[in-house]
């Protein structure tokens, strides 16, 4: 079954997810779940648990996450990365601010940089947090900074007091990455995003999957250059780094999302 | 007579990739009732409504 289709309807789907994400009053129901998308829960908006958050907080408290692991597996054997590129507000943003007109930065499939994000995983999200007893990811998550940092302490003059370097550290990342966003394509999910780390090890599993018709390909490398990770899908088609946003889909009747 | 090898070869894989697929959803589902009933429901909520200083970077 081809899920082509569902490219069509990409620039609705991926607004209406960032308002679901974001909708206060279903976080009575939807904070008990870590959401399979990168979503800052310090936001007093968000509606549900930020999947990262809660992986570090469960490391600081010394338990194994099993349910977190479970919920973010389960979705991962479903469908991959299919949310970095559909659901995930984060993600949008950056789809956004590459907009911007600019100078952009080739970042090759496989480049070493995109090899960050699964050392952030280990070291950030889990090895530190479990050591220190301290959310290390969380203190430098430039999303944190967006929607519950910056916009929080405009408005609480009682977290104005405790503003420190880390405060001024965390506003530097989100600068750097905001530019790195604009010259390289989907820089956060391609580097950094540990959530896209755990996502991508089920793209070459999961029950939804990239399909190339290798008969017809002529190697015109068209997927290549439209592709945000620059995947040379002809050879790997469900490479972790597939955001599976279908871009190539649309530029290519060859390649194809199927449920098996 | 290779394509038809090739062809099997094909099958074969993708058996064995579905079977794999349906092992991982059947284990994280256990998983997630082994969560739940671990009662790790509750801290996930509990860690969600508070307010995280970390993330806003005052802490």
């Amino acid at each position: 079954m081809k899920l082509n289709i569902l490219f069509r309807f990409r620039y609705l789907i991926q607004p209406i997810s960032a308002i679901f994400f974001n909708l206060p009053f279903l976080a009575p129901c939807l904070r008990q779940v870590p959401v399979p998308v990168f979503n800052c829960y310090a936001c007093p908006l968000a509606s549900g648990a930020c999947p990262i958050g809660t992986i570090q907080h469960f490391f600081v408290l010394k338990i194994l996450p099993v349910y977190t692991i479970g919920v973010l597996g389960f979705i991962g054997a479903l469908s991959g990365r299919f949310s970095c590129g559909f659901l995930c507000p984060f993600g949008y943003f950056q789809d956004w601010i590459y907009k911007i007109k600019s100078k952009k930065l080739f970042l090759p499939h496989k480049h070493f940089l995109t090899y960050i994000k699964y050392l952030s995983l280990l070291i950030l999200v889990i090895i530190i947090p479990y050591i220190t007893g301290e959310p290390w990811f969380s203190k430098l998550c430039p999303l944190g900074m967006i929607q519950a940092g910056i916009p929080l302490t405009i408005f609480d003059q009682s977290l104005q007091s405790l503003i420190g370097p880390l405060f001024y550290l965390k506003i530097i990342i989100l600068v750097a990455v905001v530019v790195a966003g604009i010259v390289i394509e989907r820089f956060w999910c391609r580097v950094i995003c540990p959530l896209g780390a755990i996502f991508g090890l089920f793209n070459s599993t999961s029950l939804v999957k990239m399909k190339v018709n290798q008969q017809n390909c002529n190697d015109c490398g068209v997927c290549i250059k439209i592709c945000p990770a620059h995947i040379d899908i002809h050879k790997e088609a469900n490479s972790p780094e597939c955001i599976r946003c279908l871009k190539c889909t649309s530029t290519c009747k060859n390649i194809t999302l199927n449920l098996y | 007579m290779g394509s038809r090898v090739q062809r099997g070869d094909r099958k074969i894989f993708k058996r064995k990739y579905r079977i794999i697929t349906v092992v991982l959803l059947v284990a994280f589902s256990y998983c997630i009732i082994w969560g739940i009933s671990r009662e790790e429901v509750v801290i996930v909520f509990k860690n969600a409504i508070l307010v995280c200083l970390s993330c806003m970077g005052l802490k």
